[in-house]
């Protein structure tokens, strides 16, 4: 026996290193999530702002808000808003789903990808398209006054935020569907088809029934998504004074000369509890949801339906949404980055120029919004990724007291709308001693997108992790690897692939996000969201164009990289 | 090496007993089998002897170290224990070579490279598995895949062997190959080893002693030949290998020999468990192959009238299935037997239990 084994009988070492590990890694996910939930209720009671001396417990803000009319055109705007657009992305979504994958539609592979295009594209890169084509001031509007004398159409009204809300949400909702419609038995259509069902009517009754768990699902999340989104009320809103929960936050709280942080803590705590009640309903709609399970596992290679005499007709109907839709208004931004200014009227080749980039480009400050816009996504993806994994990691196998409060812990941040995890770190920077290395610098933007993001990147690596059997990590145990040896050697390794797209998830939705920044940016910490924004308020298009344009090339450039460079699989959320 | 003490193990999950006062004494260099059926709680007590799972009470030392005790508090960690555990799905990692998984213990413990080579190339040798040093785990046939699960455990020399159903997922003919092999390597090694399954053939064959476990608790623990030619229980003797039970009246008992009664008269002697009592309701087991055709002379036999049921044709042997009194009696035998015979079932190889126990297996 040449191995020293183990001096196993003498009293154990109370704290050890994996000890260490998984009691730290849980006190940071406990610190990030409640960092910002205490400081945003304690403020709805207290009356005046948390930052302030001699507060004073209150409940005034709850009686101010409950009857300022402000604040209920608010709520009732922001929930008619988010029933319009989820019906929208709902219909667009599975509608797009079952003609892309389950029938002969013309062109359906180019179709697949161009309907998923906003989900590449940050909702407010697409509201500012929509802005420069369909708005007051338009391409197509003015181009249509000059026809017709009106503009046919009102981009500023509930009606179109609604429209465009739906479809940002809309990949989304198409992209839950095509995972359920790919996987459909074909004999389900088949056996339809025998009993002398027409397609049409084999797609509306027997194709769509199926995705409806699908359909509901992603419904709840979409909605979710619609109310607390910023950027459509905020660009199509806010000019004709439509505001809805989110741009109240805003308007109350960082574009006023005297923010009324009573007002904001508390409509933000009545935010998260409706999103909150929600989530609620979405899991019991998920626990209920097994009953609805009509398709097998295996991924069976789907015979296509023939749509007959509806293939054109369907073709040209979903051609014209790409195209108006999805295409134009992208391709409004690229073009009103290239020109001075855009008149039907004049030619483009007269006004075009570069000037727009090269003002950005070589401006410091627009430099470093970008340079800090990567950085941070870089720096919080990695340790958003590292702290995702050892949360899955300890929750599922660990035998740490807390691994189930800690999923719990790590899961809530799915009920925390961007602009209220805002709020909240920028409270509990005013209140915490020390954080103000924290707000000079990026760190606490890092704090924050991680927080908001941590949901999304458990959900990545989670499934991943399960695939993996126990066994594994039994077998490195009784070999004599402790617990951290066993994640460093094992698991970690076998979970490569999982980390990378978890990586690649974060760092797309931190380059495209904006709404979790607005409490947070200080001079010298802007980020191309919060730019963006400060253009359009100085109503400077061109570099609002611009700024979209290089926005969406850092995101291809860095997908290119993630699919081709480090093999990450298409998987999106 | 080691021997293993547990004393008065169990372990709740809520409600649920997993094991319950399992208590055992394997000796340096024997090789005990935990048998039972699913459920049974093997697993969990292997689990526990590999100090993956924690029980709730008891005391357990291998090799004069104390690794549980539920009075002191103390439990050793898996890592810390030094066993080797050989999984049912051999648990081998994916994105290792053969090399690395049978060096990682290795690595863990710090042992200089030459000599971990060295160490990695001995223990694939014992296995006959050298020339596939390179090869993934995915590249390798099951039995191959169990072989160098194996080897990956006794490159480090560790304590006690623990193995759960390693011959589970071999197909019929590599099983009783990797049998016999398996049974030449752990007396070749002189490792004590704590075997887990529930197959009674591989139990019998490769066991210095076996536990039958059910519901939770040992329920025999002896020798094969003790375990299967004196079952302590209804459940022993139905659970490892095939046996009748006969049902009937128990009219006396003298000199440990009971006399049954069956419902049609007939009766039937049988040693009697120490715990049947005159008067009582019996199970009279007895195994298939005991039971021959009364001769011509049969005085001093022990003899029952049955009707032919059922006759299959197993090849070497041929089994049938008699009735009488309401019970089925299978007779296992090269030899034609009639459609209605005098059976002998030898007295020594008739057991009486008390028929408490609710049911017969």
């Amino acid at each position: 026996m040449t191995i020293t084994t183990s001096t196993a009988a003498a009293p154990q070492r109370r704290i050890d290193r994996n000890t260490l590990v998984t009691y730290g890694v849980s006190a940071v996910v406990f610190l990030i999530v409640a960092a910002p939930l205490l400081p945003i209720i304690y403020q709805s009671f207290i009356d005046r702002p948390i930052y302030d001396i001699g507060h004073e417990l209150t409940s005034a803000n709850y009686i101010r808000l409950f009857t300022s009319p402000e604040f209920l055109s608010a709520l009732q705007n922001t929930i008619v808003i988010a029933v319009l657009a989820t019906i929208i992305s709902q219909v667009v979504g599975a509608a797009g789903a079952i003609l892309v994958t389950r029938t002969d539609l013309p062109l359906r592979r180019m179709f697949g990808q161009v309907l998923l295009w906003p989900f590449f594209v940050s909702s407010l890169v697409l509201s500012f398209g929509w802005f420069m084509m369909y708005g007051p001031a338009g391409f197509l509007s003015m181009w249509m006054r000059t026809i017709f004398g009106h503009i046919p159409w009102n981009l500023y009204s509930i009606g179109g935020m609604a429209l465009v809300a739906g479809i940002t949400h809309a990949p989304l909702a198409m992209l839950y569907c095509m995972a359920t419609a790919t996987s459909i038995d074909p004999s389900l259509e088949e056996a339809a088809r025998v009993s002398g069902a027409k397609p049409m009517r084999i797609l509306r009754t027997v194709t769509l029934p199926l995705l409806t768990p699908a359909i509901v699902y992603s419904g709840l999340l979409n909605f979710m998504g619609a109310i607390e989104m910023l950027s459509v009320p905020i660009i199509l809103g806010e000019p004709v004074g439509i505001s809805t929960l989110t741009t109240f936050i805003y308007t109350n709280g960082v574009s006023a000369s005297q923010p009324d942080h009573g007002l904001v803590g508390t409509a933000a705590v009545l935010m998260l509890l409706l999103i909150l009640g929600l989530i609620f309903m979405q899991n019991r709609f998920l626990s209920g949801a097994t009953r609805f399970v009509t398709v097998g596992g295996k991924a069976v290679r789907p015979r296509i339906l023939s749509l007959g005499a509806w293939r054109w007709p369907a073709f040209t109907i979903i051609g014209l949404y790409a195209l108006l839709m999805v295409i134009l208004p992208l391709a409004m931004l690229l073009l009103r980055a290239l020109v001075r200014f855009l008149n039907p009227a004049v030619s483009i080749v007269d006004v075009f120029t570069f000037e727009h980039f090269t003002e950005i480009l070589t401006t410091p400050i627009y430099q470093r919004a970008i340079v800090n816009t990567i950085i941070v996504a870089a720096t919080a993806g990695g340790i958003g990724t590292l702290l995702c994994l050892f949360t899955a990691l300890i929750s599922q196998r660990s035998t740490m007291r807390f691994r189930g409060q800690l999923q719990y812990l790590a899961l809530f941040p799915k009920s925390i709308p961007g602009i209220v995890a805002g709020i909240g770190f920028f409270y509990a920077m005013a209140v915490l001693p020390g954080s103000e290395y924290l707000r000079a610098g990026l760190g606490v933007l890092i704090l924050a997108y991680v927080m908001r993001y941590l949901p999304a990147g458990f959900g990545a690596i989670q499934p991943a992790l399960m695939q993996i059997s126990p066994e594994l990590d039994r077998a490195g145990r009784t070999i004599g690897a402790d617990w951290l040896s066993v994640v460093g050697n094992i698991l970690a390794p076998l979970l490569r692939p999982a980390m990378l797209a978890c990586f690649t998830l974060l760092f797309v939705a931190f380059v495209k996000e904006y709404s979790i920044a607005v409490f947070l940016i200080s001079p010298g910490n802007e980020v191309i969201g919060s730019t963006l924004l400060s253009f359009w308020l100085h109503g400077e298009m061109g570099s609002v164009a611009a700024l979209c344009c290089i926005q969406i090339t850092i995101i291809m450039i860095f997908m290119f990289i993630a699919r081709r460079v480090l093999r990450v699989p298409a998987t999106l959320r | 090496m080691a021997e293993v003490i547990a004393r008065n193990l169990s372990r709740r999950y809520g409600e649920y007993i997993a094991i319950e006062d399992v208590s055992f004494h394997v000796k340096d260099g024997e090789f005990l089998t935990l048998l039972g059926p699913s459920g049974c709680g093997k697993s969990t007590t292997l689990g526990i002897l590999a100090g993956l799972d924690r029980p709730d009470e008891g005391h357990l030392s291998i090799g004069g170290e104390v690794f549980f005790d539920g009075l002191t508090g103390v439990f050793v960690d898996a890592e810390r224990r030094n066993l080797g555990l050989v999984f049912q799905t051999y648990a081998l990692w994916p994105h290792m070579t053969v090399r690395d998984n049978v060096g990682y213990a290795l690595r863990i413990r710090r042992i200089p490279r030459a000599e971990r080579e060295k160490r990695i190339r001995e223990a694939l040798a014992l296995v006959e598995m050298e020339q596939f040093i390179d090869r993934y785990p995915s590249q390798l046939s099951g039995g191959q895949q169990q072989r160098v699960a194996l080897a990956r455990t006794l490159a480090y020399n560790p304590r006690i062997l623990l193995l759960d159903e390693p011959l589970s997922n071999l197909d019929a003919k590599l099983r009783d190959k990797a049998r016999s092999w398996l049974r030449q390597l752990q007396t070749q090694l002189g490792v004590t080893t704590i075997f887990v399954t529930h197959d009674q053939i591989e139990a019998l064959a490769l066991s210095d002693r076996i536990a039958v476990m059910n519901k939770g608790r040992i329920v025999q623990i002896g020798s094969p030949r003790e375990i299967y030619e004196e079952p302590a229980s209804t459940f022993v003797a139905d659970f490892i290998g095939t046996t009748n039970l006969i049902r009937g009246q128990v009219s006396e008992i003298a000199d440990g020999i009971a006399t049954i009664t069956l419902s049609d008269g007939q009766s039937l002697r049988a040693v009697a468990r120490s715990d049947l009592v005159a008067g009582g309701v019996a199970l009279v087991a007895c195994r298939p192959e005991r039971i021959e055709v009364a001769t011509t002379d049969a005085a001093g036999q022990n003899v029952l009238r049955a009707r032919l049921i059922e006759r299959t044709y197993l090849g070497a042997r041929v089994l049938y299935e008699f009735g009488a009194a309401g019970n089925s009696i299978k007779v296992e035998t090269p030899c034609e037997l009639p459609e209605e015979a005098d059976l002998h079932l030898p007295v020594d190889h008739c057991i009486a239990f008390p028929a408490t126990e609710a049911s017969t297996g």
